[in-house]
């Protein structure tokens, strides 16, 4: 089933255009090197900027869990707490298996945590909800081997569950096993 | 998703920004409110002493009030909220980001206006509240609520200078209007030193500019490129 579909999707800076259909159940795996419109192609996606050519079809009013390439998340919070906060704005429960999965270090203040530690809260907040389609930037940045594992074994997860996914990185090798696509850009 | 915006704005610059300010604003009406007389004397000129100290009060709070808030809605366009429109849309975001700053410069105000009452109640003989002071306070309340669209409107991530640059203008406009009998100012930024306001349809002019504003801080954040 179609969830998103691009037709020559084009911004004037970027001489490419995008012919493009993401279904369900799918994951779409997205690399190139830098300027070659991977973040681009998000936000067109997200509905971020507009197509200045072509067109962007959704099947319906969709619902997005994204993570940016760059992360913002309050200081003076706890990890805890703040996942707790993110799932009652989401209306879900907080999914404990999630967050033992990542290992998070819950009563820790996010002013404190390590980069790596805060791109897990990160991804952490980013799964929680039930969206269509779960879009992840770079979500390999500043993580470890080990938790690159976890994260590869809780997308794959997620997928066999049946969500919709686009993650682009600059690391493919991770996801690359599990991508239905992969657009090289 | 208010609850959300108050724990993302509420960071360390904001909680001292704020705690700053408070703590001016007291010191400040302490200094104005206690000249250097005699309690007797500020007794017997009760109602001279209040109006000084209103008189004085306000055009400081009005100054300091602009500031502060210029100070608040600098961050207003902070890159947290991308997820969230992600999953709930521009719209709901949107509307609860303006309630969100509403409720904030509201709560500012009250704080405020509390403090410039309660300090020289306690540290003077003079002092009685009068309801005419307050309603020359709340006519400079749609200053602030016009200060903070324009923000949320021009302001961006990428530009915060913006934000000082408009503080200037609305203070040197406000200079203008009240030494200017034109009205043609007024009409572009009708703040509350205009002489529009000595006319009843004023208010009217005020109230559709307010509601022009908020139409635009729509239009401009359901349509931009993030």
């Amino acid at each position: 089933m179609k969830l998103i579909e691009l037709k020559n999707a084009s911004k004037y800076y970027l001489d490419k255009t995008f012919n493009l259909t993401i279904n369900k159940h799918e994951l779409l795996l997205i690399t190139g090197t830098n300027g070659s419109g991977k973040t681009t192609l998000i936000k067109l996606i997200l509905a971020f900027i507009k197509p200045d050519r072509g067109q962007i079809i959704y099947c319906r009013n969709l619902k997005f869990n994204y993570l940016p390439e760059k992360t913002h998340l309050p200081d003076f919070h706890n990890a805890y707490d703040y996942l707790f906060q993110i799932s009652k704005l989401k209306k879900v429960d907080l999914n404990l298996k999630l967050l033992v999965d990542l290992n998070i270090p819950l009563y820790k203040k996010i002013a404190h945590l390590s980069k790596g530690n805060y791109q897990r809260v990160a991804i952490a907040s980013t799964l929680i909800g039930e969206s269509d389609l779960i879009i992840l930037d770079e979500p390999l940045s500043g993580l470890d081997t080990k938790t690159t594992n976890t994260l590869k074994r809780i997308i794959k997860q997620l997928k066999e569950e049946g969500k919709s996914i686009i993650i682009s990185t600059h690391n493919p090798k991770a996801f690359e096993k599990l991508a239905t696509y992969h657009l090289k850009l | 998703m208010i609850k959300y915006f108050f724990s993302h704005f509420f960071n360390k610059k904001t909680r001292i920004i704020i705690l700053i300010v408070l703590l001016l604003v007291s010191i400040l009406s302490v200094v104005i409110s206690s000249p250097q007389t005699s309690t007797h004397e500020m007794a017997l000129n009760a109602n001279s002493y209040n109006l000084e100290y209103h008189g004085r009060m306000l055009i400081i709070i009005r100054y300091i009030l602009m500031f502060t808030i210029s100070l608040i809605l600098m961050d207003h366009d902070a890159p947290f909220i991308k997820p969230l429109i992600a999953y709930f849309k521009r719209g709901r975001v949107s509307c609860c980001k303006l309630i969100f700053y509403f409720l904030i410069i509201s709560w500012l105000i009250v704080v405020i206006y509390s403090i410039m009452i309660v300090i020289p109640f306690i540290v003077t003989r003079y002092y009685q509240f009068d309801w005419e002071y307050f309603i020359e306070f709340l006519k400079l309340l749609p200053d602030y609520y016009i200060m903070s669209l324009l923000l949320l409107i021009f302001l961006r991530e990428n530009r915060k200078g913006i934000s000082f640059l408009l503080l200037i203008i609305l203070i040197i406009i406000s200079f203008i209007q009240e030494d200017s009998e034109n009205l043609a100012i007024s009409y572009l930024i009708p703040l509350s030193s205009s002489k529009i306001f000595n006319y009843k349809l004023g208010y009217y002019f005020l109230a559709i500019y307010l509601f022009f504003l908020i139409y635009l801080y729509f239009y401009v954040f359901l349509n931009e490129n993030f």
